[in-house]
Formats: structure tokens, sequence, C-alpha cells
């Protein structure tokens, strides 16, 4: 039931669902329309920067020599410096991470994690560092010359002790 | 009546009281160490059953501890006990590896204590039956089966090792190792002879490795020979060359080894044993079918191996992941007509 008002005879009248099927499907159609007009603006773009300390002299990477050296799959040490090489992940997932999985590991998480457990065990591998923050890690990579990571290139600034070796974005 | 009381707890013997100091300085080293610098500690688990035609049993595989720690840079340890049954109500511990490595730099390390000997390719990727995560079958190769279970080789060394890896675009990896020899224990050498082994291995592409080693060791006199348990009243050299070759990808595993074992004493001449073990298997999602076939050959004629545990036999088995910590085994052994299972864990 609902109550409409009659304009010829300037009362308001209850009027049956049935008679007001049609009102309420224009009412529903405007919502639509300006519900359209309200839609949430699509995900900003964003760069994920793989990064390694500014005293690391090694060259810009692709893809799968970002890859190998991560997950350290063929050398534990880099060449260029001599140091053993510290790869750096993010403790709770985010976008970064997700990018950073599929774009250039091309793994899932729980692969990864059982790759890299079995790797402990068979090389005595040391366990990745793991940070909250791009802030934290961009710390931790300035402050280890052996350390590579990865971190939302916005992040970056000035003189922050790392240098970008790759770069991905979704 | 029995006086209860008077019968001796199964606590207050000494292997008990062993282990238990043992797993304490595991805990409590880990513990003071982790403030220091990190420490890395993995547990194992197995337990296993089997049943043929006369018997069937439980039991309980081993306990495997592992411990890593890289102390600077460039100089890292790893320890790895085991905690398996023994005789009777008994258990023992067994050190599985126990050495601290210094590398040069990303392509020569040093390795000194004691390691899995650089024989292969399985043994230097799987390591221990109790990690039985990570190996790709239920029961270990009969040619690798390790020394104090009856094993032919030494595939573990006790001494020091020299890696040289990476070389060349066919990756190609050199080990070396200076070892006690056959008839040592864990305190120590017999005699003065010391074994030397070396592997040279490739891996031109990605998951495929081939390889080829060799060792050379001589027993002295004094030395218990396995097939008498009686001294062996002479002196025999015995060299060993193996060759092998593996292909690894997400979905197949393929491995293949062969040994051959030549002793040379005064009374028997020259004497040649061989062993040999082949594995396939093929993953798809969490599922592994796989077939695993064992040879072993000791010559009768051998004065210090014995032929007991000769072998030629196909398995049959599947391997299921629950989880990259939990998998379970079953193997049918065709030859003896046995039903293996084993449930691992790791954390």
């Amino acid at each position: 039931m609902l109550l409409v008002f009659n304009s010829s005879t300037e009362r308001f009248i209850i009027t049956t669902m049935k008679k007001n099927k049609l009102i309420v499907a224009l009412l529903l159609a405007v919502a639509t329309v300006c519900m359209s007009f309200t839609s949430p603006a699509p995900a900003p773009n964003i760069e994920v920067a793989i990064i390694v300390n500014s005293g690391n002299p090694v060259d810009k990477m692709n893809n799968e020599l970002v890859k190998s050296f991560w997950l350290r799959r063929f050398v534990r040490r880099w060449k260029e410096i001599n140091k053993g090489i510290l790869p750096v992940d993010r403790k709770t997932k985010c976008a970064e991470q997700d990018i950073f999985y599929v774009s250039v590991l091309g793994l899932a998480p729980e692969v990864v994690e059982a790759y890299l457990s079995a790797r402990q065990y068979q090389n005595g591998d040391s366990p990745i560092q793991k940070f909250t923050s791009d802030a934290d890690i961009i710390e931790y990579v300035s402050q280890q010359p052996g350390a590579i990571g990865y971190v939302n290139a916005a992040s970056l600034g000035k003189g922050s002790g790392v240098r970008v070796i790759f770069t991905v974005s979704k | 009546m029995k006086n209860l009381l008077s019968r001796k707890s199964p606590y207050q013997s000494n292997s008990y009281l062993r282990i238990s100091v043992v797993l304490s300085i595991i805990l409590l080293s880990a513990i003071t160490l982790s403030h220091a610098q990190e420490v890395v500690y993995k547990g194992f688990l197995d337990i296993n059953a089997s049943v043929d035609k006369n018997h069937s049993t439980f039991n309980f595989g081993g306990f495997d501890n592992y411990l890593s720690s890289q102390i600077t840079d460039k100089l890292s340890f790893v320890g790895e006990i085991i905690v398996q049954p023994s005789q009777g109500q008994e258990f023992r511990v067994d050190v599985e590896r126990i050495h601290a490595t210094y590398e040069f730099n990303e392509k020569f390390k040093l390795t000194i204590g004691r390691f899995y000997a650089p024989i292969g390719y399985y043994t230097t990727h799987f390591y221990s039956d109790h990690a039985a995560l990570y190996t790709p079958s239920l029961t270990r190769p009969t040619i690798l089966a390790y020394e104090d279970d009856g094993g032919v080789l030494e595939t573990r060394a006790t001494g020091v090792m020299v890696t040289a890896s990476h070389l060349t675009s066919l990756n190609l990896t050199y080990d070396l190792a200076l070892s006690n020899g056959i008839g040592s224990n864990s305190a120590g050498d017999n005699d003065k002879n010391k074994a030397i082994t070396m592997r040279l291995s490739m891996s031109p592409v990605e998951g495929l490795t081939l390889g080829g080693g060799a060792r050379f060791d001589r027993l002295d006199a004094s030395t218990i020979s396995r097939a008498t348990n009686l001294e062996l009243g002479e002196s025999v050299t015995t060299n060993n060359f193996s060759g092998f070759g593996a292909f690894t990808n997400d979905k197949f595993m393929i491995m293949a080894e062969y040994y051959s074992i030549s002793n040379q004493s005064a009374s028997a001449g020259k004497v040649n044993s061989q062993g040999a073990f082949a594995y396939a298997g093929y993953t798809f999602k969490k599922l592994t079918p796989y077939l695993q076939y064992d040879y072993l050959n000791i010559s009768t004629k051998d004065v210090y191996y014995s032929s007991a545990n000769n072998d030629s036999g196909v398995d049959v088995g599947i391997k299921y992941a629950f989880t990259f910590k939990s998998v379970l085994k079953s193997e049918y052994h065709i030859d003896t007509q046995s039903l293996y299972f084993q449930y691992a864990i790791g954390f």
C-alpha cells in the first residue's frame, strides 16, 4: 500500500501495489541512473620498484633476474660486492606484494613459502626478512649492502640510500 | 611377588638422559643465539606403518631437529640431529650433519665438520630420510642406505670439503672432500688413511643435472669387515665410481644413479660390485604417483661388504601433500609384497 498525492483532487490517496507498480519501477530506474554517476573511481595504477642498497653496483635487471636473485635460486652472494643476498618481503598481504608475486615471481604465496622452506633445509639459507611498511623496507635495504626488496615506487624519495633496479606496474 | 618399584624405569636409562641433554642443548642454543643472530629451527617427524604376509607394525621413524644460523656474512652453521628408535625400548641420537661453512665468494666455499658426502644427486638434495617432507619416495634407495643401517656407501663424512660452483656457461659444480675413511666411527678415524671423494656435475639448463664422481679409500687391516664382523687382517683398497642424472620441474622428477665399487685385496684380488636406483614421479595438483627401482649386487667374494642386502626390485608409491608441511605416502614393494605407509610433518 502506498500514500500518493493526487494533484487533480489535491488529496492524498492510498493506492494498491498493483496500481503503483509503474511508480516503483520508475523510482528504481531513477535510482539506478543516479548511482551510475556516483560509481567508485577505478583503482590508481601502482608501480612497484625493486630496490637494492645504493652501494650495490649491480646492473639493472629484468623480470627473470630479479626472480632468480630474490629467491636465491642459483647464487647466494652478490658477485659485485661479495655480500650475501638478503631478500626482503612484506609481512602482511598488500597490493605491492600481490604485484610482486604475480608479475615478478609468477608464483602463488604458498608456493613461494614451500620453496623457501625447502631451500632453508637444503642450503641453510637465512630466512627472508619481513616488514610491515615500505618505510621499514627502505630503511633496512639502505643499511644492508646485500638486501633486495620491493616497495611502492611512490614511497621512494631522494637520498633514501637505495637504488631502483627494476619496476613493474599494474 | 616381584617388587614393581624396583623395576628400572625407562626414564632412568642412559639413552633417555643423552637425548634429553642433546635436546636441551639444542633448545637452549636456539633461545640464546636468537638474541645474538637469527637461528632457524626446523623440526620434522615421520610416523610409519607396514604390513606384509607375516608381520605388521606401526613405528616412529624419527624426530629430526634441524638448526642453522648465518653467523656472519660469510660464515654459517648447520646442525641436524635425529632421535630415532633403537633396540628394545631405547632410542638413539644420530648426528646427521653438523658443520660450518665459509663462503669466500659466490663461487667458492669451504665446509668443515660432518656433512653429507658429495656423491650422486639424491644424497645432497634430500639429505635425511627423516625430513621426509622432502624425500621423493617413502624408502631410501638401497644403494644409498645409511652405513649404520647396513648401507654400502659412506653417505656421510667427517672432514673438510671444498666446493666450486656456477662455473662456466654449463654451470659446473665441483666438490672435493678429504674425510675419515671406512672403519671410522663418530669419535674419529681408526687408521691414518683418509678418504678422498670428488664429484663433478653440470646444470646446462634449469632443472637438469648430470654428473659423475669418485671415491678413493684404503682400509686398514684392523678394520672390522661388514661381511664377517671380524678384522680384515689385510689392507684393502676401495675405489668407487658413479654416474648420475636428474631432471626436475613442477610436474616431473626423474633421477637415476649408478655406482661401481671395486675392492682390491691380496687374498681376493680385485672384486667388483654394483648398485643403482632410478626414480620417476609425476605431480598433478597435490598427488604424486611414482616408481622407484633399486639394484644392489655386492659380490659374495668381497672381503669387506656383505651381500646380505642385495636387492633388485620395483616399488610403486603415491605421495599426497596436504600442504607443504604435511604429506602422506604409501608404497608397495613388489619383490617382498610389503605395503608401507608414512605420515610426515614439518614445522
